[in-house]
């Protein structure tokens, strides 16, 4: 009985030494870690796009928390970036993959999110027409039924390129439709135009009336798009999850570097689009849409000059078009932390160059 | 001369010689390069063979496609259309419109301490849902749809009677969120009044509807048009939410109840308007709203039998008041109805028209543990049939004065219950009613306690 208590009063002195949180804080696990991406397709498939869709198609956060019994829950939303938003609001997620303008939506309304690093940078817009479309110019959409998903990250590059076009959604006919839904409503010529892929091209349905894709150009070919207008997204982890489990957080963004840096070695070009053809998206057109990039370029997870000029851009560009009531500071949003320790860890550090503001 | 000649033939015989010497050293050297060149040939074919043995199916791709095999292709296909065409007229049901079929199933067990109730397992819900759509306007979402449900009356042998049919038509553009509604509904349906009446089966926490709901007669079916719509809607893209500011309702019914005629030629108003908080998705301040209902009518008394007995006609009104917060996880619902209702006593001579005023409330509160009401969350691209577990917790407190100028005959009923969604339409439900009765006399009065347990499946 006196052993135990003296071993009771150690324990109790060494807890009051140490302090409670150094104790428990080291190695503090959830039971599960939930990802949710909104780069999902609109094709019904459980994968991903973008080097998450690498981090998940491999299994690599599965490996990396297997002997810490972590289990990894994965989510791949139909509703894309605002039904990932909508999932962040109600805590049913840790982190998130989702496009720039629903996180920026997200933020200012209040979400609290953390940006750990940059995903699915600098993606391609294609609007697109009824094959038979005797329409061959963005101005001739003037009144025309132009079906848009509304809410996610190619919204606001579409927004830019009717505004450089003398129009707004007011001068257009705009149906909010999901990605399968543009493409069905294009098929059967519901719409005159839409914002998608290019699976009906193939097949002789639809022709791209606009292309952000030099190497794939539209036949409206008068607008040069510049490169900040693309669509862009990137790896974000709710502020409780972090500083609830920082180690947690530092682990998943490296797996994710892991990721980035296997997914950038043109080696694997073959592999890495055949995993992101798993959302649905044929490999062909893959490959054709990408045609003109490293793979260094499509993966890079770095916030550069260029990503961070790219957000606090599209914020203003927010702000001034109503996407959003409210205004925040993009470099407090961003945490670069635990990407440059994960950079620093795998001795990564000039492994991407780096893109200029400009 | 002769020196000439024999220098000439030296030099004609050195020159052949000469030229024979060459002619053999290059002879030697392309023989050397033949063989080099029949080496590699050799090496190549050898090659191809290789290549050839790997790649069998890639060879026999290369095969042309003729006339003769497309027309085989062709035949194929056709084929199996007809096969497919045939299995569908022989197995599948077909309707003129487009149809969604479903339906809502509750078997439930009661133990009861209620004198007036037995004790014992019952089937407290059986409905068949038709709904679907007449006209659709892809353009503008001006569709004419149409709902028609059976159900079956629970205390009147399971007898089969129409709940819901009506037609609604939206006037207004659909397609656009920014933009306010309107439908125009016809027919058999719910009365536009309050918050617990308009709740369908699936979405009500509790087992039981609020007392003032069923002895009003609030969330009973009439017959007659309804409008509503909302205005100045507030959508959040970034969210996919979408809240109007005003939502309104207003009809004119027979006031008679489900499938019968109107019993007097006066037509009753129903009506309810409610206001939103006008916030974006993330506020703290979503899912607040209010509402005021009203309903107003006559009823048909009568007094006496057979040939002497009188009948009279006697207002009917109802009004009340709701309020809600109901943001994800936590639900808070309070709703208070009031009611009016003519009678008529005395005796055939001398007859007195009175009325008597009732009132009731009725307060929930609730907590969702899981996802099953986050509307994005339950989208998923999956292949399993996965859906989100949720377990709800609840507790309601619901009072009735059935006769307000009556002291002491008010009854409380408080519910501690617990929800469980566990498939994309089925729950399983428990209540526990504590129920007293204050007693005329103003003492202590009468009550018992009862447990409901109640599993619950749509299809």
């Amino acid at each position: 009985m006196k052993k135990l208590l003296n071993s009771l009063l150690i324990a109790g002195l060494l807890i009051g030494v140490t302090g409670v949180n150094s104790i428990f804080a080291e190695g503090k696990k959830p039971k599960v870690i939930r990802l949710g991406s909104a780069y999902g397709g609109g094709y019904g498939k459980p994968f991903s796009s973008g080097t998450i869709g690498i981090v998940h198609a491999k299994g690599l956060l599965e490996e990396e928390f297997k002997k810490d019994g972590v289990k990894i829950d994965w989510y791949f939303f139909k509703g894309a970036g605002p039904a990932t938003n909508e999932a962040i609001a109600n805590n049913t997620l840790d982190f998130g993959y989702i496009g720039d303008l629903p996180s920026i939506v997200g933020r200012a309304g209040g979400l609290k999110t953390k940006l750990l690093a940059a995903g699915s940078v600098r993606a391609e817009i294609y609007i697109l027409i009824p094959a038979d479309s005797p329409v061959t110019s963005i101005k001739e959409l003037k009144g025309k039924k132009v079906g848009i998903f509304k809410g996610i990250n190619s919204h606001l590059g579409i927004t830019r390129i009717l505004e450089a076009n003398g129009l707004t959604e007011k001068d257009l006919k705009v149906y909010n439709l999901g990605t399968a839904d543009i493409e069905a409503a294009l098929a059967s010529k519901d719409i005159d135009a839409g914002g998608g892929g290019l699976r009906l091209r193939d097949l002789g349905l639809v022709k791209v009336l606009l292309s952000t894709n030099p190497v794939l150009p539209g036949i409206d070919a008068s607008l040069k798009v510049p490169i900040q207008w693309k669509p862009t997204g990137g790896l974000f982890v709710t502020e409780k999850f972090a500083n609830e489990y920082p180690d947690i957080v530092k682990r998943v963004v490296r797996v994710y570097v892991e990721a980035a840096k296997w997914g950038s070695e043109e080696k694997n070009r073959e592999e890495v689009f055949q995993l992101w053809s798993k959302v649905g998206t044929p490999l062909s057109q893959i490959k054709e849409t990408n045609a003109g990039k490293t793979l260094k370029q499509l993966n890079t997870p770095l916030i550069d000059g260029f990503y961070v000029t790219h957000y606090k851009d599209a914020l203003l560009y927010s702000k001034e078009h109503k996407f959003i009531r409210n205004t925040f500071d993009v470099d407090s949003w961003i945490d670069r932390s635990y990407l440059n320790a994960a950079l620093k860890e795998l001795g990564l550090e000039n492994f991407w160059q780096p893109y200029e503001a400009e | 001369m002769i020196k000439i000649f024999r220098i000439l033939a030296i030099g004609v015989f050195l020159f052949v010689n000469f030229n024979s010497l060459l002619f053999a050293a290059e002879l030697e050297d392309l023989k050397s390069e033949v063989q080099v060149l029949r080496e590699e040939v050799k090496s190549l074919r050898e090659e191809l063979r290789a290549v050839k043995k790997e790649q069998p199916v890639a060879a026999a791709q290369k095969e042309t496609v003729t006339q003769v095999d497309l027309q085989g292709v062709r035949t194929e296909v056709e084929t199996l259309r007809d096969q497919w065409q045939r299995t569908l007229d022989k197995k599948t049901a077909q309707t003129t419109r487009s149809l969604t079929f479903g339906g809502t199933v509750a078997t439930r067990y009661t133990q009861t301490r209620d004198e007036t109730t037995k004790s014992g397992f019952s089937l407290s819900s059986l409905i068949l849902s038709f709904k679907g759509n007449l006209r659709r306007d892809y353009e503008l979402g001006r569709n004419l749809d149409y709902a028609f449900s059976l159900s079956s009356d629970t205390t009147d042998n399971y007898r089969v009677k129409p709940l819901d049919a009506y037609l609604t038509y939206s006037p207004l553009p659909s397609l656009d969120l920014e933009k306010p509604r309107l439908t125009l509904a016809l027919g058999q349906q719910k009365k536009p009044f309050g918050r617990d009446p308009q709740t369908t089966e699936e979405y009500k926490p509790t087992l039981r509807s609020a007392q003032f709901d069923t002895n009003l007669g609030l969330g009973t079916r009439d017959i007659g048009f309804i409008a509503k719509g909302d205005l100045f809607p507030i959508v959040d893209y970034g969210f996919n939410y979408r809240a109007p500011l005003f939502e309104y309702a207003v009809g004119v019914i027979n006031g008679a109840g489900p499938n019968t005629t109107d019993n007097n030629n006066q037509k009753d108003f129903v009506g309810r308007i409610g206001i939103n908080a006008p916030v974006e998705y993330n506020s703290i301040f979503r899912g607040l709203s209010a509402g005021i209902s009203g309903w107003t009518g006559q009823k048909s008394l009568s007094l006496g039998s057979g040939a002497t007995a009188i009948t009279r006609r006697g207002h009917k009104n109802r009004w009340g008041y709701d309020l809600a917060y109901n943001r994800t996880p936590i639900g808070v619902t309070a709703e208070y109805a009031q009611g009016t209702d003519a009678t008529l006593s005395g005796s055939v001579a001398n007859p007195v028209l009175g009325a008597v005023k009732s009132d009731g409330y009725a307060a929930t509160v609730f907590y969702n543990f899981g996802q099953q009401f986050v509307k994005g969350f339950k989208g998923q691209n999956r292949y399993d049939d996965w859906y989100p577990l949720t377990y709800q917790p609840f507790v309601r407190f619901d009072s009735w004065d059935p006769n307000t100028h009556l002291g002491n005959d008010r009854i409380n009923v408080t519910t501690l219950g617990f929800n469980w969604f566990f498939a994309e339409t089925t729950k399983l439900q428990f209540n526990y009613n504590i129920v007293k009765k204050q007693d005329k006399s103003g003492s202590n009065g009468s009550g018992y306690n009862e447990f409901l347990a109640q599993f619950q499946y749509g299809f």
